[in-house]
């Protein structure tokens, strides 16, 4: 594979054919908000906030750098009043669903997005899927899926599968950026299958 | 069937159709379009079939159950041919004596002829009313002179000679090139020239290429790319397979809605037909050129007109539109390149290929030729679909064919587009139909859905309509557009109850401004466009929506007396 | 122990163990020794205790928060001797507010299971940053609060209990009307909601529903007695579909197309048939037959009313036509009326720009129609 020779904010980066701008700029310390990204898990280009400004063949448009391959003298420029403005929006935007998430609140602080710009919206999910992918990209189990589409998107376990698989897993709990993977692990049991014993009763050591 | 095996062989079958047909021979053709069928027509022609047996007329007469006509108004529509007697509101009662009279008689029936509401004046030949004599219609005209489910009656008007034309004596460059001299530009929404878009499939270094008709229509409003497909599916076909020609294509798809039987059964045997006569399949007409079709439907979402999100439907996943930066045309179904054009822009490519780019380039303006089928909607007195070339004023098209608004009310505005399109005022309306001239006032053509709306109806409103269709059809991936559209609904709700408060407009266009930067997909990116026209056009609506002032609205006078 | 220690779990516990009030004591807001201020935990715990009192029918005032600090010992004595006095004028638990007390168990076992998804919810969504305890007053009577706990709370307890009670023997959607005290357009959305999580079977030939899986997640087989069959189709017909796209890349769709086609819905049998056979996670199946409005996962009425919502038909006065039809049929979108007579639908434009506006019944238009008209148009449906 041969090397890329691309400009992220004005330093030079060697990259490798393939690579996204996201990871490019990772290798050389740069940094580019994600939520929706994970080093495990196909990039999914959910949340947008690694948008970027891209100029490439005298053309500058806005991509996300999770996704966008590095190209030849490529120009990215991960910061501008636009980016910003988009970033903030989307914060905001998540802000409403999740304004106590600790990822969240950083992000804000440093794009100055307020958390109650928008009224509070009743599903604290941010639906980022991490929870979905690792479930089906690194556990194969599938266990967990999304149900219903646009603003009724929501994420769902399978109840027979979370009854089997999921107790001694909960693999994707820490990778939520909120707490509702476990309030709907929860609710599901409440729901499903509420006689299940959620741990063992004895404990191996 | 027998199987056509070679140019002259598909001339000698079309000589001995036409040499069988008497062409005094009378035939009625009864619209079975979707606005007909809506009102009956099942039951008229019904009721002609019965009647024609009953006075045993088998032989003397033909019955054509045809596509739509584009009267839908003033449906259901019959017309006697050969002398094009046009008989609107047509019930089973009346057929005995439309046979008698007319078919048998060559008495035009005074109570069912057009009769102009302002005027008052009778037309019983579809030349003479205005609904169709301000048309130009080249591409539904043929829809009245087929039934859509005879693929001899497409042969007899001519069907497929454009393709044994281009099999036979272009090769596929100068197929390609004739299209791009035409400058055929995609009739989906885009506008995207075609010829640039086969040209980027072909040339792509994979071998494996597909071709895509997309007939999806999700836009509301639009009806006329089931208007031709269900009408005049092989149009439709002849028009891909001359792509797939072109392109180097060996298999197509077809991607149509799901919800009307007829299209469905339409589209079914209109293949099976063509490859019985050896127009689909391998070796066609004899050529050495293969090509397959096959057909999936969409299962009823907006978004996955979205071409990517189409192309992951095709290939049986969610139709999340695809989040690589790569061109369709170059990596579309199952990563191969693949050329997508919707029912219309391949409807066009045979009479093209015909009669040549130099006669398609007549038609039409400077940057817009040929052309172009509008499905007119709302506040009109004559709804319906009609053709009209590029270049055409909005404003002969609502008055001269659309008859003007009815109940005595004022024209305020049209829309264009469908929910991703945009609204003007009715002081724009001497704007030409073209798809730049459109787009700079800010109602951009999408696929042709014109929605015309009176005097009483609140723009708030209506855009906010439009962006609760759009959260029922968004996938809900992105934030952007997913968040987005659930936010500007709610602002705008408050706001269309007088309840808006100060900032709200800035919201909304900040809302919009980031949803076109950074949305996964084109619905999210132009989710916004009837909302930035109607903010450029209709402000002081938006500003009456805030604080205590009442905006002058709205639902209460949207009562279904007028209709 | 601190009073923000106490948790909804202990509360309800007590009440599921027969007792008529619980009284929580502490110190006063203000006056905590710690950072945590656990007495405002307090207050969150006893609005949110309440609310869920309400809405399981018995009398909120059986919980009670009062400040007491440790040297207020007569005001100890006043608050305890009143609040014995209401508890008595209140009658027992449940017999006080005329609840079976078989009813009233099912009802506090639904909410105790709901508690660790409830306290999840307080954390995230109810809780109140400003610790006065006028602004929890403030925010805990608003309606953005009813509104939040009404989503978030109100409608999962109602699911909670129509699995629970489908665990038990499969119902109809009027029976559960009935038991659970609610219209059958607000069953017939939760029942929606279940069957897009997978949680129920349906049997459409007595119109009954049943769970999908036992209270230990074991899933049910619909041939045990007491357990719904599907009725139709055979899974021979099925199986065929299956069969004519197995191998095909893009079966997934096809297969779901055909088999709504063929039989109106899509079971959890079907679903869980087809994502044996085709070897596609029942996760992903689902997310797309979610996904379409053309799949529906609950059996349709006998009869599918769709009001057209296109552009058109609404510039010509739709909306006002779905309010007539809704009130007529006493079910919202989405929705099937109790007897499975009808179910109501927002259709997409079907291209009858024309007609508009226009209900469509079974397939056949009706067109140009005033609210006034829509009784005369459905009347003819039985």
């Amino acid at each position: 594979m041969s090397d890329i020779i691309l400009q992220i904010d004005g330093k030079k980066v060697i990259a490798k054919e393939g690579m996204t701008v996201l990871e490019a700029a990772q290798s050389a310390d740069i940094y580019i908000p994600t939520l929706c990204h994970h080093e495990l898990l196909e990039p999914y280009g959910g949340c947008r906030l690694c948008t970027v400004e891209v100029e490439s063949r005298g053309r500058t448009k806005f991509v996300v750098g999770c996704l966008y391959p590095v190209e030849q003298d490529l120009v990215v420029r991960t910061r501008s009043e636009m980016i910003d403005r988009v970033r903030r929006l989307i914060l905001e935007f998540l802000l409403a669903h999740a304004p106590d998430s600790p990822q969240l609140q950083m992000l804000a602080k440093e794009y100055g997005a307020k958390k109650d710009r928008f009224e509070k919206e009743s599903s604290f999910c941010v639906l980022c899927g991490l929870c979905v992918r690792y479930c089906a990209e690194v556990k194969k189990k599938n266990v967990i899926g999304f149900v219903d589409q646009g603003a009724k998107r929501e994420i769902s376990f399978i109840p027979e599968l979370a009854a089997k698989e999921c107790w001694d897993c909960k693999e994707c709990f820490p990778l939520c950026p909120t707490s509702y993977l476990q309030a709907a692990y929860h609710l599901t049991k409440a729901i499903a299958f509420p006689s299940l014993a959620t741990e063992p009763k004895s404990v191996k050591l | 069937m027998p199987r056509i095996n070679s140019a002259t062989e598909l001339e000698e079958l079309r000589k001995g159709l036409l040499s069988k047909r008497d062409p005094d021979k009378s035939y009625i053709a009864i619209c079975s379009g979707t606005g007909c069928l809506g009102l009956g027509n099942d039951r008229v022609i019904t009721a002609f079939e019965q009647e024609i047996k009953r006075l045993s007329l088998e032989t003397q007469v033909d019955i054509r159950v045809t596509g739509c006509h584009g009267f839908c108004e003033r449906g259901p529509n019959v017309v006697i041919y050969p002398e094009e007697i046009y008989y609107i509101q047509v019930t089973p009662e009346d057929v005995p004596e439309i046979v008698s009279q007319t078919v048998l008689g060559k008495q035009v029936i005074d109570r069912l002829i057009y009769e102009d509401p302002n005027t008052g004046e009778k037309s019983a030949y579809q030349s003479d009313i205005p609904f169709y004599k301000a048309q130009m219609r080249q591409l539904i005209s043929n829809n009245t002179k087929i039934d859509s489910r005879r693929i001899n009656d497409y042969m007899g008007i001519g069907g497929y000679s454009a393709l044994s034309k281009a099999l036979f004596e272009m090769t596929p460059a100068q197929v390609l090139e004739e299209v791009k001299k035409a400058n055929l530009r995609g009739r989906g929404g885009g506008g995207f020239p075609a010829g640039l878009k086969w040209e980027t499939t072909r040339n792509a270094p994979e071998k494996q290429k597909y071709v895509i008709v997309n007939g999806h229509e999700g836009e509301p409003g639009a009806t006329m790319d089931r208007a031709i497909f269900t009408g005049n599916p092989h149009s439709v076909l002849e028009g891909l397979i001359i792509g797939a020609y072109a392109i180097g294509a060996s298999q197509g798809f077809i991607y149509t809605r799901h919800d009307s039987p007829q299209l469905k059964d339409n589209i079914y045997r209109a293949l099976e037909q063509a490859r019985e006569y050896g127009l689909l399949g391998e070796n066609i007409l004899g050529s050495g050129f293969n090509f397959n079709v096959e057909v999936h439907f969409d299962v009823g979402i907006f978004v996955s007109g979205e071409s990517s999100a189409l192309m992951r439907s095709i290939e049986g996943r969610n139709p999340e539109p695809r989040p690589k930066y790569i061109r369709t045309s170059v990596s579309g179904v199952w990563d191969k390149p693949s050329n997508l054009n919707n029912v219309e822009t391949w409807a066009n490519v045979p009479q093209i290929i015909n009669k040549g780019s130099q006669w398609y380039t007549s038609i039409g303006t400077e940057r817009s030729k040929g052309t172009k089928l509008i499905s007119l909607s709302g506040n009109i007195v004559n709804s319906g679909v009609v053709e009209v070339p590029f270049g055409t004023t909005l404003r002969q098209i609502i008055y001269d064919i659309g008859g003007g608004i009815p109940n005595g009310k004022k024209l305020k505005a049209v829309h264009f587009g469908g929910a991703m399109g945009g609204s003007i005022p009715a002081r724009l309306i001497d704007t030409p139909l073209d798809f730049d001239a459109l787009k700079k006032v800010g109602a951009p053509m999408g696929a042709g859905a014109l929605m015309v709306m009176d005097e009483d109806n609140n723009m708030v409103d209506v855009t906010r309509f439009f962006l609760n269709f759009l959260t029922n059809e968004s996938c809900g991936k992105c934030v952007p557009c997913r968040e987005g559209i659930r936010q500007l609904l709610k602002i705008m709700t408050r706001m269309s109850k007088g309840n808006g408060r100060k900032g709200d407009i800035e919201l909304l266009e900040e809302i919009s401004e980031v949803m076109g930067v950074a949305s996964l997909c084109s619905l999210g990116k132009t989710a916004c466009d009837p909302l930035k026209s109607s903010l450029r056009y209709f402000r002081d609506e938006y500003e009456a929506g805030i604080s205590d002032e009442i905006a002058p609205v709205n639902e209460q006078e949207l009562t279904p007396e007028r209709v | 122990m601190c009073t923000g220690r106490v948790d909804l779990a202990f509360i309800f516990r007590a009440f599921s163990n027969g007792k008529d009030g619980v009284f929580v004591g502490g110190c006063w807001p203000g006056e905590c020794h710690y950072i945590t201020e656990g007495n405002y935990l307090a207050l969150s715990t006893m609005h949110i205790g309440r609310k869920l009192l309400e809405m399981i029918g018995l009398d909120p005032e059986r919980l009670r928060l009062e400040w007491i600090s440790a040297s207020e010992g007569s005001r100890y004595a006043e608050v305890m001797n009143d609040f014995s006095k209401k508890m008595k004028a209140s009658g027992p638990i449940g017999k006080g507010e005329g609840i079976d007390p078989e009813e009233l168990n099912l009802r506090l076992e639904a909410v105790q299971n709901l508690i660790p998804y409830i306290k999840l919810v307080e954390r995230e969504r109810l809780r109140v940053t400003l610790k006065s305890v006028e602004e929890y007053n403030e925010f805990f009577a608003s309606d953005e609060f009813d509104q939040l706990f009404q989503e978030l709370i109100g409608d999962k307890f109602q699911i909670t209990r129509i699995m629970a009670l489908l665990r038990k023997k499969p119902c109809s959607n009027k029976e559960l009307s009935e038991v659970l005290g609610i219209s059958p357009s607000e069953v017939s959305r939760h029942l929606n909601t279940a069957a897009r999580q997978g949680l129920g079977r349906v049997d459409e030939s007595r119109n009954l529903i049943a769970a999908a899986c036992d209270e230990n997640g074991n899933t049910t087989t619909s041939d045990s007695s007491d357990s719904a069959v599907t009725a139709a189709p055979d899974n021979d017909t099925i199986d065929q579909i299956i069969h004519e796209h197995q191998g095909k890349p893009g079966s997934l769709i096809h297969v779901l197309m055909e088999i709504q086609s063929e039989n109106h819905w899509l079971s959890k049998e079907i679903l869980d048939r087809i994502s044996e056979k085709l070897d596609v996670p029942l996760s992903r199946v689902m997310q797309i037959a979610t996904f379409y409005k053309t799949f529906s996962l609950s059996p349709k009425g006998r009869h599918e009313v769709h009001v057209c919502t296109g552009t058109s038909c609404h510039l010509r006065g739709a909306s006002h036509l779905m309010e007539s039809v809704q009130d007529l049929m006493g079910i919202r979108p989405g929705e099937t009326d109790s007897d499975a007579k009808f179910s109501l639908g927002n259709g997409n434009c079907l291209g009858c720009c024309s007609l508009g506006p226009e209900i469509i019944v079974d397939g056949k238009h009706h067109g140009r129609v005033t609210p006034a008209m829509a009784e005369e148009v459905l009347k003819n449906y039985a």
